[in-house]
């Protein structure tokens, strides 16, 4: 029994580091861990002051570990009406929605962890529909008026951001001419879909931020209204959870961004090994799109439902047909790639 | 939740306001509150109706000037409102002046007016980053703000010696002159915080979401605004260009040439201007305190005991137009002294505004701070 | 009823330019200072911690009668004349009126405010306890002073020593 486990694991030792180490689960906690952290560092630096500088030397690095450790350690309370089931269920299953749309993402030839023949666009949108579905169950379970009305802005929201993201990126699978995500990062090898998609990617962008719910678009979790939206009542380790879920989608919405316009993990070979190449460059180009969602996110300020929910339908739905009917004419008369 | 709600209407009988509406405590317990609840009927988007429960943080200042001698009673008049202490204050001076019939030389009236300006600066600099954080949650803003006050406080701390309790005023002047390195310290700040005042204006005012969220929102038409009372910057929003420094002039104010700014939109963003704008008048009106400030004492006698009267003193804080109202029977404590708050009447406003138009949920913390209300104040 | 007096100004100045703003605002060096291992020193008038000199002191009671909270006691000393007052700095409120209205200038404000304890016994200070106090006996780990200074460019710190007593 342990020769057929040792040859298992032997076999199967790419799928398995790929998992759990990179780009899988350690890649994606150490992603959350290292995003807190250079949220609280940079945005400390916009507002002119030092961010966590006691944890960990003058840089503060350990200061998250910290977090996490006293944060495991609180006492998980569950409010006396609520669905305890349901409670935390919500809280499990939402920080692995957005894990399970990391895996169709390409970070270097040959290097994703579940490569969809042919469609994993498609698999990818068709998982993100599930996000809000799990985020009404963790409002209505919590038992709270707050809450609640958090759960309900998650589906305004949802219905003002998903149709423009949707549309805009039928525009670059029509200008590609494929639904696979690693075929699109092949073809962007000599110039990046930005350029003829500049319409689209603007309405894409500020779907996009409507989707991981980063202001101005940070609704359900209006914490000056709804002291925590419809994370309100979690706390501790399940508290860990909703933040890990907020960040996880953040990373998995800016690599499909990445893959879409800016060219995936396309750069000029500084290594000799394509995988390395490509590795080091999708993470340049991740650090560069976060810092530049966070300074976004200090901007500027929240808007109303009925005012997200307005420009999603009223502005950016129309752009999005717009940009769907000169991809088409661009490739039937300039040729496509 | 879909229980009938009741209350009592403003004449006491109990009516039914509709089904399926529930109360959300935006209680002492809440990001925005601060220390007071206000308890908001609402359906989960539309707020029909806005209760607001002061009495939090009474601590019967009112009674305890009963105890103290005059000079003792600066200390906890001081400590009604930590943002704007030395308006209050310099009510709570004034009319003690006037009931003891004595004048404080000019050099005094202008050391007042200057620490009350820069007082005022500060406060409105607070209020205008609470309603960046509270109503758009941009803590940038907020923490630019703190941060800028700081030039002011340690101005103030090298002229007084503190940072937010003076006890400078006491009947009769202040209790100290001017130090050696002030004014040009002063007049160094007050260059580079114009400078600041621009950046505010491009990064925030001019903002286009922070317009669409508050403009066109809370609207006070201007005989609302003197129906209900409406007190300070959100009274001169509304298009009345009423300012108890230039209707009954006190320390060097009369003096001095400033203009009262007036917006006739009434909404919240006009409120969040007319804030602006007076940090930019008061600016005015320090420089000018420095250049015409005369020479001379800056304290006089104070007799011990004041002959048996009344008197009354309005001043203008930050929040509004402040009364003070004292009675004295001849002894060294006095008998009575009333103080009238300007947020007291802000609170007012707040509670009738949903009865005028709709308002929804999420318009209701740019509401409230668009007022600046302080429940410390309202309490006493 | 929109803001009308407020002018609009183009697209790029509404949308783009609070982004470059704030974008502006990581190249500053920040505002806070490293407590409790920077302290900033205080200005001459600043009224923190009193000091009493009882070489001068006649405990004639003035400051007691001045004191609007009631924070100062009489006690008599052994080996001196007269009583001396004991400051409770639990009730203080460092108005500094007894400073002031002391007729032989015996009490004086230094800038410190570390007075903390752990119970409101500990607050009442004697009068042979009214002695100035070390820095560094409240704050162990301080190293540096600094002075606040206003510049052209805005407010900067300055430092004034390094290490050594304040």
């Amino acid at each position: 029994m342990i020769d057929a486990l040792i040859s298992f694991v032997n076999e199967n030792l790419g799928v398995l580091f790929v998992i759990a180490i990179f780009p899988g689960l350690a890649f994606i906690l150490g992603f959350v861990i290292f995003a807190v952290w250079y949220q609280r560092k940079y945005l400390a630096r916009l507002m002119i002051r030092m961010g966590p500088v006691h944890c960990g030397g003058r840089m503060g690095w350990l200061q998250l570990i910290a977090d996490a450790m006293k944060l495991v350690a609180k006492e998980l309370i569950f409010p006396r009406a609520a669905n305890k089931t349901l409670f935390l269920f919500a809280s499990v299953v939402l920080p692995v929605i957005p894990a399970a749309m990391i895996a169709l993402i390409p970070f270097a030839p040959g290097l994703i962890i579940y490569d969809a023949a042919g469609v994993s666009l498609l698999v990818f949108f068709a998982i993100s529909t599930l996000f809000p579905v799990v985020s009404v169950i963790r409002g209505w379970a919590a038992n709270n008026k707050f809450t609640i009305i958090g759960a309900f802005r998650n589906i305004y929201l949802d219905i003002a951001g998903e149709i423009p993201v949707f549309l805009a990126s039928i525009g670059v699978m029509i200008w590609a001419g494929t639904y696979d995500l690693n075929e699109i990062v092949l073809k962007q090898a000599s110039m990046w879909f930005i350029v003829p998609q500049f319409l689209g990617f603007i309405v894409f962008f500020i779907g996009f931020l409507a989707m991981i719910e980063k202001v101005p678009f940070d609704i359900p979790t209006a914490e000056t209204e709804l002291i925590y939206g419809p994370n309100t009542e979690y706390s501790g380790a399940m508290f860990l959870n909703m933040m890990e879920a907020d960040y996880i989608n953040l990373l998995a919405w800016t690599l499909l961004m990445i893959t879409l316009y800016f060219g995936g993990y396309n750069g000029p070979p500084i290594f000799a090994d394509p995988v390395l190449n490509g590795v080091f460059w999708i993470l340049v180009k991740l650090i560069i799109a976060i810092t530049i969602i966070f300074t976004i996110t200090i901007s500027y300020a929240r808007l109303r439902i009925d005012q997200a929910v307005k420009m999603g339908w009223n502005y950016l739905l129309p752009l999005s047909i717009l940009n769907i009917l000169l991809t088409l004419a661009m490739k039937f008369y300039l040729g496509g790639v | 939740m879909t229980t009938p709600i009741k209350r009592y209407s403003p004449f006491g009988e109990i009516e039914e306001v509709g089904e399926g509406l529930f109360k959300l405590n935006v209680g002492p317990q809440h990001p925005i509150s601060g220390q007071g609840r206000f308890i908001v009927l609402t359906d989960g988007e539309r707020v029909f109706d806005i209760e607001v429960d002061i009495g939090y943080s009474h601590r019967g200042i009112e009674k305890i000037l009963e105890y103290k001698t005059f000079v003792q009673g600066i200390v906890p008049v001081e400590r009604m409102v930590m943002l704007d202490t030395s308006n209050i204050l310099m009510g709570y001076v004034g009319a003690i002046e006037k009931v003891m019939d004595i004048e404080p030389p000019p050099r005094a009236n202008y050391i007042r007016t200057i620490i009350m300006e820069m007082n005022r600066i500060v406060s409105h600099l607070y209020a205008l980053g609470l309603l960046s954080e509270s109503a758009a949650w941009n803590p940038a803003v907020f923490l630019w703000t703190t941060a800028d006050r700081e030039p002011f406080l340690d101005l103030l701390e090298m002229l007084t010696g503190a940072r937010w309790s003076y006890s400078f005023f006491v009947p009769g002047g202040v209790r100290a002159d001017i130090p050696r390195g002030f004014i040009e310290r002063l007049k160094a700040t007050l260059d580079w915080f114009e400078k600041r005042i621009e950046v505010y204006e491009e990064a925030w005012i001019y903002n286009e979401l922070f317009r669409m969220r508050t403009e066109g929102m809370g609207v006070v038409s201007r005989q609302n605004a003197i129906e209900w009372g409406l007190a300070g910057p959100n009274l001169r929003a509304s298009g009345v260009p009423y300012d108890t420094r230039k209707n009954e002039p006190y320390a060097a104010y009369g003096e001095l040439d400033f203009k009262i700014v007036t917006h006739t939109a009434g909404d919240s963003y006009a409120r969040g201007w007319a804030r602006v704008e007076e940090m930019k008048v008061s600016i005015d009106i320090i420089r000018q305190a420095i250049d015409n400030m005369p020479d001379g004492p800056v304290r006089v006698r104070m007799p011990p005991r004041p002959k048996p009267g009344e008197a009354l003193f309005r001043v203008e804080t930050g929040r509004g137009e402040m009364n003070v109202y004292i009675v004295s029977d001849g002894k060294e404590k006095p008998y009575r002294i009333k103080i009238s708050p300007a947020s007291f009447r802000n609170f007012y406003t707040i509670e009738m505004l949903p009865k005028t138009q709709e308002i929804l949920l999420a318009d209701v913390p740019v509401l409230i701070y668009s007022f600046d209300p302080w429940f410390l104040d309202a309490d006493r | 009823m929109a803001g009308s007096e407020v002018k609009r100004p183009g697209f790029l100045a509404r949308v783009v330019k609070p982004f470059i703003h704030v974008a502006r605002h990581a190249l500053k060096s920040p505002v806070t200072h490293k407590y409790p291992f920077e302290r900033i020193k205080g200005f001459e008038r600043t009224r923190g911690y009193i000091t009493l000199n009882m070489d001068t002191c006649i405990g004639c009671g003035a400051c007691g009668y001045a004191c609007p909270d009631e924070a100062i006691y009489f006690f008599p000393v052994e080996g001196r004349k007269y009583t001396y007052p004991a400051i409770d700095y639990g009730k203080c409120s460092f108005c500094g009126l007894c400073v002031e209205t002391c007729p032989t200038a015996s009490l004086a404000h230094t800038d410190l405010v570390e007075l903390a304890g752990y119970e409101y016994e500990e607050l009442v200070y004697m009068p042979s306890e009214l002695k100035p106090i070390n820095i560094k006996e409240v704050l162990p780990e301080v190293r540096r002073f600094l002075i606040t200074t206003m510049t052209k460019d805005g407010p900067k710190y300055i430092l004034f020593k390094e290490g050594g007593e304040d």
